[in-house]
């Protein structure tokens, strides 16, 4: 009977503990459940950022890897064309040559009539502005010429060592 | 009584220890942003300049100009993308930062 009292209060006691403790404790709990939707918000927000970071790195290195396709491309096509140009430059210099000599014999020419007593004014001065322009383009063949003479040639010391040592 | 107590004390320490296995979890610290590796593609490293070797021709140097642009050209597209992507990661922790202290206030605020 004495254990069965000692239980009876020993329940009581804990119900009553248990009512106090859970009214007292209604804040905190709150607190807890605003806390964990809050982490739980902050863990999503974090993902959320991973996420994109990851799909942003991604196109970035696809946008990278098609620029550099582009840039091999274009490397390949522009090392073809200068090794070509190089290639047949004997080729290129002779028909450089064969149409500056036309030229010249054309400026000749036109000095000639230019020269002649019997030319009108309005002829002269159209064979002058001729000459002018065929000069002009004598000079720009003449230019081209040496170049690609030039690109058989060998550099000279004192301009490739400062280039060799950089 | 002194029979009793240890009688229901440990059924209910047992319990207690079981109960709080059922206890949920609470996430109080987010693992920060991880900045994924870059890309193998954008940590290479740059190629040097090529050697111009004695003799070298006019045309030859032209050559090796044009292989070096081109190195140079990838070198500095790579290094562009390479900034561009800590740009990105900095901007993720930024914005994780500003997350975290979003979240500080709220947890300041009361219910």
């Amino acid at each position: 009977m004495q254990n069965l009292i000692y239980l009876i209060i020993m329940a009581l006691a804990g119900g009553a503990g248990w009512y106090a403790g859970s009214w007292k404790g209604r804040d905190l709990q709150q607190a807890v459940d605003k806390a964990k939707t809050v982490a739980e918000e902050a863990v999503a927000a974090r993902d959320k950022i991973e996420r994109d970071l990851k799909a942003s790195q991604a196109d970035l290195v696809a946008k990278f890897e098609q620029a550099q396709q582009s840039r091999d491309a274009n490397h390949a096509k522009v090392t073809d064309e200068l090794k070509t140009a190089l290639a047949n430059s004997d080729k290129t210099v002779a028909d450089l040559k064969r149409t500056r000599d036309g030229k010249q014999a054309q400026i000749q020419k036109n000095t000639a009539l230019i020269e002649n007593k019997d030319t009108t004014a309005a002829e002269r001065t159209r064979l002058q502005a001729e000459n002018d322009q065929l000069r002009g383009e004598v000079a720009r063949q003449q230019a081209q010429i040496a170049g690609f003479e030039c690109a058989k040639v060998p550099v000279p010391d004192k301009l490739l060592s400062p280039l060799q040592r950089s | 009584m002194a029979r009793l107590f240890p009688a229901t004390a440990t059924p209910a320490a047992l319990l207690a220890l079981l109960l709080g296995g059922c206890a949920p979890t609470l996430p109080v610290v987010v693992a920060p942003v991880q900045c994924p590796d870059p890309a193998a593609v954008l940590t290479q490293r740059c190629s040097a300049p090529q050697a111009v070797p004695d003799g070298a021709t006019f045309g030859a140097v032209l050559e090796l100009h044009q292989a070096d642009r081109k190195a140079l050209r990838d070198c500095a597209d790579r290094h562009a993308a390479l900034v561009q992507s800590a740009l990105n990661c900095q901007k993720a922790v930024q914005d994780y930062n500003a997350s975290l202290a979003e979240v500080n206030r709220r947890i300041a605020n009361k219910p």
